[in-house]
């Protein structure tokens, strides 16, 4: 049995390196992450009893303003977790109990946190839903060609059509999504011949663009991908495709040009049918493909440019041929239950 | 002689009705002391499960075009020729695309362009110690029809694709259901009727595939179509109880017609035949005692029993010489030869299928797979066309 191709059928899991606070469709507010964190600093004992708690530090530790913080204690409050007392503030203390209250200094580590991770980090509207909706996007092109309904995908991701068109704007430059005047969203479908086109931008480009952006990459940065090429039976498959990433996106990604770097984002097609066709069907990696990008990552980290950029082209080569024919694998794939804001063109 | 270890191996074959008929499976049961399983789908089915559930298979039994989708994904390990006893009997046709030098290079996924294991793990032509699936039954296929009830709209004497499509048999006509099958019927009969031109029937380009299904769906709304089958039994009741006068066709489903009395003819297109060609694959997880089994099962296939049976149900096979053996001369005259039966000849059942006089359809083994217009094919656009296939279907 192939637990994971058969166990999931054509869904597409969620990507592990999203963290949950980003999560589309959940609006996460300051004054709800403050509450919870200090909810949960008082539970583990880590804060000191009538610990006094005032606005303005304890939004400094948490990187906000005052106002959510003071959302946060009226809510404690309420909920019976601090106190009020004669004085500035709220105090650390079960409603009932007699507690003195104690003025320490505030910071990271009399507020239970972490020294480094206290800061909340809310991602914008449109960076909160972009994930999920490159990742649906991706996967339903490899089924057809797609309208995307803009009320309807305001209402999954709860967000306005400023943030929603933002987003769309941003996945229309990394080529997902198309735009034409007047005409809706669209997307797909993922066909032979948009990778062709996408191969054959990128055989033009990319290796000319590695020849200028490899002599700016970061020394560690080539290092590390050398060390996780290192072995090949550890690669696995969300290893590959972070590989796969860095040398197709970061590899190109310090070329001073802005338009060609924006050209070759745009190429996605063929990262589409790979990280489909590796997610679904279980195998074995590659031995070929990670020679191919061996190859490229010797000749960087020895800063021969010119035959990385050469080992970038053969890998190219025989990826194309690669994609047609896993492109051809992915017509059995059963069709997935596709979210409302996706409407198939007939 | 079967080893004691073999008894207890059960091999599990995954594949159509096509070929696993209950007698092949006792049969080599017997022969070779195994303990074998068939697992019968549809065509799609069982080339999805293969794909997605690597583990459920020991043999995998399809058509070659299914090659690329089991092999990319990694569903089968190369066969070792060195293995395969009577390799060597094997004609040309799955050596080389071509039964006779002279012979037509039918396009699509002739079954060469996927056989032999190159050098960078891919599939191809060029002639290697291993190869992706063994080449055994062939056919080559066209359609099938009612001449007492279509011959007042056409002439017998050229029979074309054409007919398929034709508003004359509104409410008649049945074709296969599976894209990589029943499309290119679709395919040859409107370019037959010259509603459409393509560039490469093997090939079809995005726009070719738009064009062809609201064309088909333009006629499915008409009424044209009957009906879509994916396993010939299925097409075998279109036929007999739901008034279908044409349509694609499956060898087997004849033993049907005939039980019912159907009068019934396989055509000889003008425009060539859809030809198809199965083999067996090996699991890419067979290993050990199963690895055994599943060659002394393939070599099996090639030691002429079987394929005397497939010939009964209108079936070649790759090395015809060994099942020469297996088959009366007047069976041989009629199925592989294309003579007049001299006597009334068995069906896979044993009862009479095939009356004494009867001339096969196209002729003999070389002239029927020496016309082959396309072979079923996965074409490079074959995900957007199973999609846009799947829509047809679905139209109302």
């Amino acid at each position: 049995m192939s637990p994971r191709a058969s166990d999931r059928g054509a869904n597409v899991e969620p990507d592990p390196s999203v963290s949950p606070a980003a999560e589309a469709g959940e609006r996460k507010l300051r004054y709800e992450v403050i509450r919870n964190r200090l909810r949960q600093a008082i539970a583990g004992k880590r804060i000191v009893p009538g610990l006094v708690l005032l606005e303005g530090p304890v939004a400094d530790v948490f990187g906000t303003s005052r106002v959510p913080v003071r959302k946060a204690f009226h809510l404690l409050h309420e909920e019976g977790l601090l106190q009020k007392f004669p004085g500035r503030g709220y105090m650390v203390a079960p409603r009932g109990e007699q507690v003195e209250p104690q003025r320490l200094a505030i910071d990271e580590a009399s507020l239970g946190q972490d020294a480094q991770g206290a800061t909340i980090y809310i991602p914008s509207e449109s960076e909160r839903i972009h994930g999920e909706f490159e990742r649906s996007i991706s996967a339903a092109v490899v089924f057809g060609h797609f309208r995307i309904d803009e009320a309807r995908a305001m209402k999954h991701f709860n967000v306005n059509r400023v943030a929603l068109r933002e987003v769309l704007s941003r996945l229309v430059d990394r080529g997902l999504v198309e735009k034409s005047a007047y005409a809706a969203w669209r997307a797909g479908p993922l066909t032979a011949r948009a990778i062709a086109q996408d191969f054959e931008v990128l055989l033009l480009l990319a290796p000319a663009a590695l020849l200028d952006s490899a002599p700016k990459l970061d020394e560690q940065f080539l290092l590390g991908l050398r060390a996780a090429l290192s072995d090949p039976e550890a690669v696995g498959t969300e290893e590959l495709l972070r590989i796969e990433s860095q040398i197709h996106g970061d590899c190109l990604s310090k070329h001073p040009n802005t338009k060609m770097r924006s050209i070759l984002r745009q190429c996605q097609m063929p990262l589409i049918v790979n990280r489909t066709f590796v997610r679904m069907f279980e195998q074995s990696t590659n031995a070929l493909l990670l020679d191919e990008y061996r190859a490229i990552v010797e000749h960087l980290c020895e800063r021969q440019f010119a035959l990385a950029a050469e080992a970038l082209a053969a890998h190219l080569q025989a990826a194309r041929k690669r994609t047609q024919q896993q492109l051809k694998v992915l017509a059995v794939l059963p069709e997935p239950q596709f979210p409302d804001y996706l409407v198939r063109v007939a | 002689m079967p080893t004691p270890s073999s008894k207890r191996t059960e091999l599990r074959v995954l594949g159509t009705s096509v070929t696993l008929t209950e007698a092949v499976r006792k049969r080599a049961m017997a022969d070779l002391g195994l303990r074998i399983h068939f697992e019968v789908l549809d065509g799609f089915d069982a080339q999805r499960q293969a794909v997605m559930e690597q583990g459920s298979f020991d043999v995998y039994d399809q058509w070659f075009h299914s090659v690329d989708c089991l092999w990319p994904a990694g569903a089968l390990q190369a066969i070792a020729l060195d293995r395969i006893a009577h390799w060597p009997e094997v004609n040309a046709l799955p050596k080389t695309g071509r039964l006779a030098p002279d012979s037509r290079y039918g396009q699509g996924c002739n079954p060469v362009t996927r056989l032999y294991v190159q050098a960078d793990g891919s599939v191809g032509d060029a002639p290697s110690a291993r190869i992706s699936m063994l080449p055994l039954t062939h056919n080559a296929d066209s359609f099938v029809y009612l001449p007492g009830e279509v011959s007042r709209l056409f002439d017998t004497t050229q029979e074309s694709w054409s007919w398929l499509v034709s508003p004359q048999c509104t409410g008649r006509v049945a074709l296969q259901a599976d894209a990589a099958i029943g499309a290119l019927d679709a395919v040859l009969a409107l370019r037959a009727s010259g509603e459409m031109a393509f560039r490469d029937i093997s090939n079809l380009e995005i726009e070719e595939i738009d064009q062809m299904i609201s064309l088909l769906m333009a006629k499915k709304k008409a009424g044209l179509f009957r009906g879509f089958w994916a396993n010939y039994a299925d097409a075998a009741r279109m036929m007999i109880d739901a008034r279908v006068a044409i349509q694609s066709n499956w060898s087997p489903s004849i033993v049907a017609y005939e039980k019912a009395g159907l009068a019934y003819r396989l055509a000889c297109p003008r425009e060539g035949y859809r030809a198809w060609y199965g083999g067996m694959g090996i699991a890419r997880r067979a290993q050990g005692p199963k690895l055994d089994a599943a060659y002394r099962y393939l070599n099996w296939w090639h030691s002429g029993w079987a394929g005397a049976a497939m010939a009964r149900q209108g079936f070649y096979i790759s090395n015809p010489q060994r099942s020469r053996a297996h088959l009366s001369a007047a069976e041989w005259g009629y199925w592989y030869e294309g003579e007049p039966a001299s006597e009334d000849l068995p069906g896979p059942d044993g009862s009479i299928l095939i009356r004494r006089g009867s001339v096969r359809d196209g002729g003999s083994y070389t002239q029927r797979m020496s016309n082959v217009a396309v072979w079923d094919t996965v074409m490079d656009e074959h995900n957007y066309l199973v999609r846009k296939w799947t829509e047809f279907l679905r139209s109302g």
